[in-house]
C-alpha cells in the first residue's frame, strides 16, 4: 500500500474529494440508521448503508488512511451480516454503528486537519466486533472466544508485579496460552487468551498495564464468531496468465491470458469488419455518433448538481445586490430627468427593473437550502435525550423541504436545538406520569416548517404537560418581576424569555440552567423574526418561530432625521404615531418617557444616537415604537418616509462597524442609509434607566 | 490512436483515482457512476477496455459485465473488475459473466497499468 500512499495520499485533490464524499456518506448513514426499525429493517436501507461504508473503506485504503479503512472494514462486516439477514437487528447494533459512524467522522476530520488529535478507533471497533460476534438481539452471552494479544514494542520494561497481576487476572477470566514475555524496552508481551468476556473488557484490562495504541487484539478464527481479519486471498493467478504477467499483486487475477486474448480479439475484429457491421453497438441516431464525446460531467450522478464554494455564491448575491441598487438609482434619475423633459421614463428601463428583480430572486434561490439540513440532526438528539432521561419520545417532522437562506439556517439551528431539548426535557412527562394522566406513554415532539409569504414559520410542538402558569408566576415574583395574577397567558409566557429564568425543579445536565429561552428569543429577533408560545395545560406546548426567508433583503420602514434617512426593520416596529410634546414626561429615575395608553415607554431621540445628523429644530415629530429583547422603546424621529424592501449591506466589510447600526443600505437616490440596531436602542434605554435609578 | 477506457465506480474519489492513473498513462478515460450509466455510455460507443467496481447501486459490476457481453460489439473488449471483494465465489461469478480479470482494491497504480497494458497496448 506504500505505492498507493505516494500516488494519492499526499493531501491532494483526491483527498479533498474523499473528505466531501465521506461526509455525505456518513450523514446519510446516520440518517438511515436512525430511520432503521430494528424489528423490520428495510433491506434497501441496510444495503445503502453497506454501500456507503464500503465506499469509504475502499477510498480510505487507496489514500493510505488506514485507521479509517480498518474501522470501516469492521463496520462493513457487521452490516454485511445484518443485510444478509443472518440474525435480527438489535438496538445495540444500531448503537454500535452510530458510535462507529461518529468515530469515522472524527477520523475524517482529523485527516482533513480540522481535528488535532487522532480519535481512538479501538473502542468503536471493539464494540462493532462484539456485535458481529453477538448471536442475537437479546445480547446472548458470547461463547468462548480466543484472542491473540500482542503488546509492544514496550517503551520501557513494565512493572513486573503489575504484569504478573494482569496475567493472573486474565488467567482467572479465562485460559492463557502461547505466552511469550520479553519484558524489556523494545520487547513484546504476547499470548492467546480464551474467555467469555467482551473484547472491550479484555482491552480495558490490558490498558491497565500497556497503552492501548501499543496493543493489538485479534479474534482468532475457529471461535464462534466469524473471522474479522482482513481478507487473506493471496493472488491466485491463473497458470497461463501468470507467465505473461509476473507481478500481478495480491488479489489480482486474470481469467484469460492477455496474449491469447489479443489473438482472439484480432480474429474477431477481422470477422466483424468483414460483415460490415462496423463499430456501432446499436444502430445509433446521428446525434449519437460513435466519437461523440460526452461532456466531462458525464460521470456525475443524475439530478445534475454541481458543488460550488459558498463564497462564490455570496459574491454573486452581493454583486446582484449592487446591480439592484444601481438599477433603482438609474430608474429614479430617469424618472426625474424624464419628468423634467416631459418624456416619461425610457421603455427599456421597466424591463431592466423587472429583469433585475428576477435575477435577484434567482440568485437568492441558489443560496436557499432545505430546512431538512437542520431537522436531520434532531432524530439523533432526541434519541440520545430520551435514553438519558428515560422518556419515550417519538419525533415527527414535516415540511422538511421548506427552503431558507443558508445564512439563516445556521442561525436558527441553535435556537431550534434548544427548543427541541426543552420539549423533551421539560415538556414531556415520564412514561409513568403519562400513563397516569391517561396518555400514550410515548410522547411526541413534532417539528414543522412552512413558508408563509416572505416568511418561514417553524413550529416545535410537544404533547407534554404544558406550561405551569402558577409556577411561572411564583418564579417571576421570586425574581422580583411583577406580573398581574390575572394577566393573560401571553403576558405570563413572556417571562420565560427573560434572562436567568427557569422553573425546572431540578437543573438537569441538558437544559434548565436558566440560560436558553432568552438566547432563543434574542437570536430570532436579531434575524428580524418573532417567537410565540401557546400552551394547553396537560396537552402540550407549541412554540412558533417566524423568520424571514433571507437576510439579504429586508422589509423596512424608512424614517428621516434632518436630511438623513434611517432604516428600521419592519419586524421590530410596533407602531408609529405623531407625538405632542405634552405626552412626553420626565419621570424621576426614569428619564424621558412617552405615555402610550398608560404605559410609560423610555424615549430615545435618534439625534442623540447619531449626533452628527442635523435635527430639525422642532425635533419631536414622530415616535416609532420599537420592540426588541422583550422590551419596548419610543424612538423620536422627524418624519416617516415610507416602507420598502432594502438590500442589506454589511458595514463591517464595506466600511467599519458603526455602533447602533446592524448594516446599511443604498437608497434609490444613491445615498447610504444606516439600518438601525433596534436591540441596541432598547439596551441603551434600559441602561440609561438603570443609571438614573442608581443615582 | 489513443485507447479509450470506461471507468465505472459509484465512489467519486475512487473513480477519480482510477481515471488519473489511466490518464497519466495516456489513455482517454470516461467515467460512469454505476452499471446503468456505464451501459448507456457503452451503447453509444465501444471502449477499448472497461474497469468496473463490483458493489454499486442500481447495477453491480458482474451484472454490467454480463450485459456488456450480450452486446456483440463488446465481444472482443477486455472487461476488468476492480473491487475490495476478493472472495473466490464472487470472482467465479465474474469469470462466468465474462470478466477478463479481477483486480483488488486498494490497487497499486503500477500493477493496474501493467494489467491494462497487457490487454490494450
Amino acid at each position: 500500500m506504500k505505492q498507493a500512499l505516494s500516488a494519492f495520499g499526499d493531501g491532494g485533490a483526491f483527498s479533498q474529494i474523499f473528505f466531501e464524499e465521506a461526509q455525505e456518506h456518513l450523514s446519510a448513514t446516520e440518517a438511515s440508521l436512525l430511520r432503521l426499525d430494528p424489528d423490520a429493517p428495510s433491506p434497501d436501507e441496510l444495503n445503502a448503508i453497506f454501500r456507503a461504508v464500503h465506499s469509504i473503506k475502499g477510498s480510505a485504503g487507496m489514500l493510505g488512511f488506514d485507521e479509517i479503512s480498518t474501522l470501516a472494514h469492521v463496520f462493513e462486516n457487521l452490516l454485511d451480516l445484518l443485510r444478509k439477514g443472518e440474525r435480527p437487528v438489535a438496538r445495540a447494533d444500531v448503537d454500535a454503528m452510530l458510535r462507529a459512524g461518529d468515530v469515522v467522522k472524527a477520523q475524517v476530520a482529523h485527516r482533513r486537519g480540522d481535528l488535532d488529535a487522532p480519535p481512538d478507533g479501538h473502542p468503536a471497533e471493539a464494540s462493532l466486533r462484539e456485535r458481529v460476534a453477538a448471536g442475537g438481539p437479546a445480547g446472548t452471552a458470547p461463547a468462548q472466544r480466543t484472542f491473540r494479544v500482542r503488546m509492544g514494542p514496550l517503551a520501557a520494561a513494565l512493572d513486573a508485579a503489575e504484569l504478573e497481576m494482569m496475567l493472573t487476572g486474565l488467567a482467572e477470566m479465562g485460559t492463557l496460552a502461547n505466552q511469550s514475555v520479553e519484558n524489556a524496552a523494545g520487547g513484546f508481551v504476547a499470548f492467546d487468551v480464551t474467555l467469555e468476556g467482551a473484547e472491550a473488557d479484555l482491552r480495558s484490562v490490558l490498558a491497565l498495564v500497556v497503552a492501548p495504541e501499543l496493543t493489538s487484539v485479534q479474534l482468532q478464527p475457529g471461535a464462534s464468531a466469524p473471522s474479522t481479519s482482513a481478507p487473506a486471498a493471496a493472488g491466485c493467478v491463473n497458470g497461463d496468465a501468470a507467465s505473461a504477467l509476473p507481478a500481478l499483486g495480491p488479489g489480482n487475477e486474470l481469467f484469460i491470458d492477455p496474449e491469447q486474448f489479443r489473438r482472439e480479439r484480432q480474429a474477431r475484429a477481422a470477422a466483424t469488419s468483414a460483415t460490415g457491421s462496423g463499430k456501432r453497438v446499436t444502430a445509433p441516431t446521428p446525434a449519437h455518433a460513435a466519437d461523440d464525446q460526452k461532456p466531462a460531467g458525464a460521470g456525475q450522478h443524475a439530478g445534475g448538481s454541481i458543488r460550488v464554494a459558498t463564497h462564490k455564491i455570496d459574491l454573486l448575491v452581493n454583486l446582484v445586490g449592487e446591480l439592484v441598487i444601481t438599477e433603482s438609482v438609474l430608474s429614479r434619475q430617469a424618472m426625474i430627468s424624464g419628468g423634467e423633459a416631459g418624456l416619461g421614463t425610457p421603455a427599456g428601463l421597466a424591463d431592466l427593473a423587472r429583469n433585475t428583480r428576477d435575477l435577484q430572486e434567482a440568485v437568492l434561490a441558489i443560496r436557499m437550502v432545505p430546512i431538512s439540513d437542520v431537522f436531520s440532526r434532531f432524530p439523533r438528539l432526541v434519541r440520545e435525550l430520551s435514553s438519558v432521561l428515560g422518556k419515550q419520545v417519538q419525533l415527527t417532522t414535516s415540511g422538511e423541504s421548506t427552503e431558507l437562506d443558508r445564512g439563516l439556517i445556521e442561525k436558527i439551528s441553535d435556537p431550534l436545538t434548544h427548543l427541541v431539548r426543552n420539549a423533551v426535557d421539560h415538556g414531556l412527562e415520564t412514561p409513568e406520569a403519562r400513563v397516569a394522566a391517561g396518555k400514550n406513554p410515548v410522547g411526541t415532539v413534532s417539528l414543522a416548517a412552512m413558508q408563509r409569504g416572505g416568511k418561514v414559520v417553524i413550529e416545535v410542538r410537544d404533547d407534554g404537560r404544558g406550561l405551569d402558569r402558577e409556577r411561572i408566576l411564583a418564579r417571576a415574583a421570586e425574581r422580583g418581576r411583577l406580573v398581574a395574577p390575572d394577566a393573560p397567558d401571553n403576558e405570563v409566557w413572556q417571562v420565560l424569555f427573560e434572562a436567568g429564568f427557569s422553573t425546572a425543579q431540578q437543573v438537569t445536565e441538558l437544559s434548565g440552567r436558566g440560560v436558553g429561552m432568552d438566547v432563543v428569543r434574542r437570536n430570532i429577533l436579531s434575524l428580524g423574526g418573532t417567537v410565540d408560545v401557546v400552551s394547553r395545560p396537560g396537552r402540550g406546548v407549541t412554540i412558533t418561530m417566524t423568520v424571514p426567508l433571507t437576510l439579504a433583503i429586508m422589509e423596512a420602514m424608512t424614517v428621516s432625521l434632518g436630511s438623513q434617512i434611517y432604516v428600521l426593520p419592519l419586524a421590530s416596529v410596533l407602531e408609529s404615531r405623531s407625538v405632542d410634546p405634552s405626552e412626553l414626561h420626565s419621570l424621576p429615575g426614569q428619564g424621558e418617557t412617552l405615555d402610550v395608553r398608560g404605559a410609560y415607554l423610555p424615549v430615545l431621540r435618534l439625534g442623540n444616537l447619531f449626533p452628527s445628523s442635523q435635527e430639525r429644530a422642532d425635533g419631536d415629530g414622530i415616535a416609532v415604537i420599537v420592540e426588541a429583547d422583550g422590551g419596548c422603546a419610543a424612538l423620536l424621529v422627524d418624519a416617516l418616509v415610507g416602507q420598502q424592501q432594502v438590500v442589506v449591506k454589511s458595514l463591517e466589510t464595506n466600511f467599519r462597524k458603526v455602533p447602533g447600526a446592524t448594516g446599511a443600505t443604498i437608497m434609490s437616490d444613491g445615498s447610504v442609509a444606516l439600518i438601525l440596531d433596534v436591540s441596541h436602542i432598547v439596551q441603551l434605554c434600559r441602561s440609561a434607566r438603570a443609571a438614573l435609578a442608581v443615582n | 490512436m489513443t485507447k479509450s477506457i470506461l471507468v465505472v465506480d459509484d465512489t467519486r474519489s475512487m473513480r477519480k483515482m482510477v481515471s488519473a492513473v489511466l490518464q497519466t498513462a495516456g489513455y482517454s478515460v470516461e467515467e460512469a457512476g454505476d452499471g446503468v450509466e456505464a451501459l448507456e455510455l457503452a451503447r453509444e460507443r465501444v471502449f477499448d477496455l472497461v474497469v468496473t467496481d463490483q458493489n454499486m447501486p442500481r447495477m453491480d459490476g458482474v451484472s454490467l459485465i454480463r450485459a456488456l457481453r450480450s452486446l456483440s460489439a463488446y465481444d472482443p473488449v477486455a472487461l476488468l473488475v476492480l473491487s475490495t471483494e476478493v472472495n473466490p465465489e464472487l470472482k467465479q461469478q465474474g469469470r462466468e459473466a465474462g470478466a477478463t480479470g479481477w483486480m483488488a482494491k486498494p490497487f497499486d497504480p503500477q500493477q493496474m497499468l501493467d494489467i491494462v497494458r497487457a490487454f490494450i497496448s
